[in-house]
């Protein structure tokens, strides 16, 4: 399904819902819709003075419901301090241990959370 | 054409604002004066409020408020150099955050921003300049 430009700014509206709900600094992401697809990028981080912690259970209830979105098939990720070992896994922070397993000189590649098609997009006719 | 009002008290910033996004095709109305925003808001069909909000005669979050009373949709983004003003450890802000973010036509730029991310944040709050929306 291709989002109009009706849908994109419906969608662009709903990923801030989402991030607004969850306490989430929107001031530290963008978001871009591609097609079906949603990219992520900068860093997912609670507002300042917020008590509760940012967890790996939280991270994936955000993108999990960032998946749900009518019209989005797809999540792409390109977080500076969240990482997803297999692009299926748990998120873990980005330490500085694990910074340093990386393969020195090798990029990065951006985090790509494919969904399942499931049936038939929802119409938006 | 989709218009924006820009309000910081920083004439250059304004000059960037105005620069960047009319170069992209949006009509830009700049002022340093928050008093201005309800006269321009009447005289023009405004798509998204651009905010400062450390300003001398009113703050960004002031207007926020005023505006958020009589147009409830109105986009919104907050363009600030200091992430702490959205902190939740003051009672007003929790309050605005949860109630009035809450519809998802609110965002923040943190400055120094780059004018890709100026850009991606104007059109993911109200599209391309010519997009039809609503």
């Amino acid at each position: 399904m291709t989002l109009t430009p009706v849908n994109r700014a419906e969608v662009y509206r709903q990923v801030r819902v989402i991030l607004v709900r969850h306490l989430i600094d929107l001031g530290r992401l963008t978001v871009l819709i591609s097609l079906d697809s949603l990219q992520i990028k900068g860093s997912m981080e609670r507002l300042p003075g917020v008590k509760a912690a940012l967890t790996p259970d939280i991270v994936t209830v955000i993108f999990m419901e960032m998946r749900r979105i009518p019209g989005i098939r797809r999540v792409q990720t390109k977080l500076d301090n969240w990482l997803q070992d297999d692009g299926v896994g748990a998120w873990r922070p980005i330490t500085a241990e694990s910074q340093k397993r990386l393969i020195p000189g090798e990029p990065k590649a951006p985090q790509i959370i494919e969904i399942a098609d499931t049936g038939p997009a929802e119409s938006t006719d | 054409m989709r218009k924006i009002l820009a309000v910081d008290d920083d004439a250059k910033v304004l000059k960037v604002f105005e620069s960047a996004l009319g170069q992209k095709g949006y009509q830009v109305f700049v002022t340093t004066d928050p008093t201005k925003v309800a006269e321009i808001l009447n005289q023009h069909d405004i798509a998204l409020v651009m905010l400062d909000i450390h300003m001398p005669k009113k703050s960004g979050f002031e207007i926020f408020k005023e505006l958020k009373k009589k147009y409830q949709k109105l986009p919104m983004l907050f363009i600030t150099a200091y992430p702490k003003s959205f902190s939740m450890r003051s009672d007003d802000m929790v309050d605005m955050w949860t109630k009035d973010f809450a519809d998802g036509n609110t965002d923040i730029v943190y400055k120094p921003f780059n004018v890709d991310t100026l850009y991606e944040k104007v059109a993911g709050l109200i599209g391309e300049p010519d997009e039809q929306v609503s």
